[in-house]
């Protein structure tokens, strides 16, 4: 039976719902295509934002090649993605299928397009909800977040990769303390120019190395080694300077020159002139020289003027010497001594005999070394000369000892300061170890440091071997 | 290949309902309160199928099957399953008679030879006398001494069953069992039916039913049925819950044994003629989904573990109508379904 041709309405119907059942298949199909572009387009993002922030640390003038490279990495993932989604794509009966189950058509759309019944009128689809709702939010966050990257990578500040990099590397604390150092004591002309050329080699020898080098186990060695000698040498100039300005000053004083305390005072200053000759560091100035020379000489022609000048010199020399130190801020000012300068009342103890052997002093206001030998305190007196024994370390006699000079620092002290291997009969010193305190305080015999029979070492001295020796 | 059905139209999609509702109404005088029972029960005569009722004595099913056959101007007959009943009572007899002087075999039918067929307590019967309606069910013949006696059309057996006092009774084995379109569980009456059929009804006194439809009618409606359109999506919505059902499918855990391709056929049957109920043209995703329980449920054979976590054909069912959409396809996540 042949069927009647259809009517303009059914026309108009079937043309709805499969212009209707096609936008639902294509809404979708491009669902699924987004689904599996969006990691991609994330991916290129995060590639392209690497490549735009390289470039424009490069080469700012690429940058829209990068640009266009982002583009067509897009569009190629684009192509992947639709390849990916195809097997989840819906066919347009498959969309139908949804489009009228969801809509409650019971199946007519189906029929209809087999050319079973009538579409359904078009009211039916606008009276009622469409099938699928869209989510936005998901895939609109996954759009933005690429576009956030690029834009970000266009945005960030980028330094120009191809300027100079300079890598200040600081120089070693040490070092930089001992060049400060020798720079002021060269601006101050405190020491001669050999000492300081010297500081300046040694400090170079450890700057010549790569910078990369300066802060490795051995340089801060060497550094701290360098800074430790310097500090000694220093210190020792600084007391010689004032053990020969203080003997020069007296001797000069001294009103009979062939007495026993003049000839006493001569032998001190010839010492402090040789020491000062053999130091490490030696001072700069005439003064130095003259006293080197005089010394050769036996002190026997210097006229009083001339030594109360060359005490003055000497004191100069060591004032500036403190001074230049002073001003680089960082070395121990103690170290040096005390300043005499600051003692107004020194200039008339410095020669009187009690001071010199450490009695106490009658003048009113003393500097800290007389303060010391008259036991009323000083700041630091360190831990003194006391005899160390083995395994007492700690027990530095200070009980017994009011003003120690020249203190020996158990922190720092070498295995030979406190304990003496000799060859030969160990149960017998063959002459003693340690004589006790060149100056001031109780002279002891220092027996605990001499030579040591293993076998009748007690338990604890026999530790403190196995410390130093291990 | 059967020539293809023409189409309904819309008009004798809508006479078609029209004549179904009324004898549904009609159904629905006699059985109070059963609404669904009344519906399948219409629906699997409508789809030439049979209908195995399972429920406690005394609700009616009896008084359904004597309406239904009323209401259709059709003959029923009712046959008591026993244990001693023998298949001959069933089918009939061959009886020795004189004809013309000579003794010979005359073939006296049986119950079976009816347009409505009330088993009653099918499962009471001995397995060789359940069998012996298998034929009948399937092929609506009956053989008899090498004799092939064809059944009254329309044919439609209704068996049913007691879940209560089950010793002594054999169980329909499952070729059996899927040979019924549905398988419907009769509910016990609510107050307000059991008031009404108080007041209603008297013991003794059958209800009167107006004859809605006569044989020819029924055939007519069966035969539109056939002709109601089965879009291919719905053909593979179908064929997708049958699939479902077997062992090895996501969604056929605890599964036994599922469905067969009878039941395929079944639940296309049942639902174009929901779709005919309707009035329409063409069977649906609802229609199936509507007539999925009542079909499926006898064919599904749950493993003793589902069975022992407490999963029922029926939940079992419930569950494959959630898990298997009609559109099968998945969204993607920047879409979700509406509601439907």
């Amino acid at each position: 039976m042949p069927q009647p041709p259809p009517s303009a309405d059914e026309l108009r119907h079937a043309a709805h719902w499969t212009r209707r059942v096609r936008m639902l298949a294509l809404e979708i199909n491009a669902g699924w295509w987004l689904d599996y572009w969006l990691p991609w387009a994330l991916a290129v993002a995060l590639g392209g934002a690497f490549l735009l922030l390289w470039m424009r640390s490069r080469d700012a003038a690429a940058v829209p090649l990068v640009w266009w490279s982002i583009a067509a990495a897009a569009a190629a993932s684009a192509g992947i993605a639709w390849l990916q989604a195809r097997r989840r794509f819906v066919s347009v009966p498959s969309a139908r299928v949804l489009l009228e189950e969801r809509l409650g058509l019971d199946a007519r759309l189906s029929a209809a397009a087999a050319g079973v019944g009538p579409w359904p009128g078009r009211r039916i689809d606008l009276d009622r909800r469409w099938p699928v709702t869209v989510r936005w939010h998901a895939p609109l966050l996954r759009a933005i977040v690429p576009a956030l990257v690029l834009a970000g990578a266009m945005i960030v500040p980028v330094a120009d990769a191809r300027a100079p990099r300079e890598h200040a590397v600081e120089r070693p604390a040490d070092v930089a303390a001992v060049e400060r150092w020798a720079d002021e004591l060269r601006q101050e002309r405190a020491i001669d120019e050999p000492s300081a050329a010297d500081l300046e080699q040694a400090m170079k020898e450890i700057l010549d190395r790569p910078r990369e080098a300066w802060y490795d186990h051995a340089s801060l060695e060497a550094a701290a080694h360098l800074r430790e000698r310097t500090a000694a040498g220093l210190a020792e100039m600084s007391k010689n300077l004032a053990e020969a300005s203080r003997a020069a000053e007296a001797l000069g004083a001294s009103a009979d020159p062939g007495s026993r305390d003049a000839q006493a005072l001569r032998e001190r200053l010839a010492e402090a002139a040789a020491r000062l000759a053999a130091g490490a560091i030696k001072p700069a100035g005439d003064a130095a020289t003259k006293l080197g020379a005089e010394a050769a000489d036996g002190l026997g022609e210097l006229s009083p003027e001339q030594l109360a000048a060359l005490a003055e010199a000497l004191a100069k020399n060591r004032a500036a010497l403190r001074e230049a130190l002073a001003r680089a801020g960082t070395f121990d000012l103690d170290a040096l001594g005390p300043e005499e300068e600051e003692c107004e009342e020194c200039e008339e103890c410095q020669g009187c005999e009690k001071c010199r052997d450490g009695e106490p002093c009658d003048t009113k206001r003393l500097c800290r070394r007389c303060l010391a030998k008259r036991g009323a305190g000083a700041i630091q007196r360190g831990p003194g000369e006391a005899p160390m024994r083995a395994g007492r370390e700690q027990d530095l006699g200070s009980e017994r000892l009011e003003a120690v000079a020249g203190p020996t620092d158990i922190e720092r002290a070498a295995a030979g300061d406190l304990l003496e291997v000799v060859d030969g009969d160990p149960s017998r010193a063959e002459q003693p170890a340690w004589n006790g305190p060149a100056a001031g305080g109780a002279a002891v015999a220092g027996e605990g440091s001499g030579p040591a029979n293993v076998d009748a070492l007690l338990p604890e001295e026999k530790q403190a071997l196995r410390r130093f020796f291990k | 290949m059967p020539a293809k059905p023409l189409p309904l139209d819309d008009a004798e999609a809508r006479l078609a309902s029209e004549a179904i509702r009324r004898l549904e109404r009609a159904l629905r005088e006699v059985l109070f309160g059963q609404d669904r029972l009344v519906e399948l029960v219409v629906l699997g005569v409508l789809a030439r199928g049979h209908v195995l009722l399972e429920g406690l004595p005394g609700l009616g099913k009896t008084e359904l099957v004597k309406g239904l056959s009323r209401a259709l101007a059709l003959s029923n007959k009712r046959v008591q399953f026993t244990p001693d009943l023998l298949p001959g009572d069933i089918t009939g007899n061959p009886v020795l008679e004189e004809v013309d002087g000579r003794r010979v075999f005359t073939f006296q039918p049986g119950p079976v030879f009816a347009n409505v067929l009330l088993a009653d307590e099918i499962n009471r019967a001995s397995p060789k006398t359940q069998s012996a309606l298998l034929e009948a069910m399937q092929e609506r013949s009956v053989t008899v001494m090498g004799q092939t006696h064809r059944l009254p059309d329309p044919f439609v057996v209704l068996a049913t069953q007691n879940p209560i006092e089950l010793e002594g009774t054999y169980p329909l084995p499952e070729a059996q069992l899927d040979r019924f379109l549905f398988k419907v569980e009769v509910p016990a009456a609510g107050v307000e039916t059991l008031e009404r059929i108080v007041l209603e009804r008297e013991i003794g006194v059958p209800p009167e039913v107006a004859v809605v439809l006569d044989g020819h009618g029924l055939s007519k409606l069966q035969d539109q049925v056939r002709r109601v359109f089965m879009p291919p999506p719905v053909a593979n919505y179908i064929a997708r819950l049958v699939a479902a059902t077997h062992p090895g499918h996501p969604a056929a855990a605890g599964v036994r044994y599922g469905a067969s391709p009878r039941a395929a056929l079944a639940l296309s049957a049942a639902a174009r003629a929901r779709g005919l109920e309707h009035g329409r043209i063409n069977a649906s995703y609802e229609d199936v989904r509507d007539i999925a329980l009542p079909v499926l449920r006898h064919r599904i054979v749950l493993d003793y573990g589902a069975r022992l976590e407490g999963l029922s054909p029926d939940r079992f069912v419930a569950r494959l109508l959630d898990e298997v959409p009609a559109h099968d396809k998945a969204l993607p996540s920047s879409l979700s379904a509406a509601k439907v």
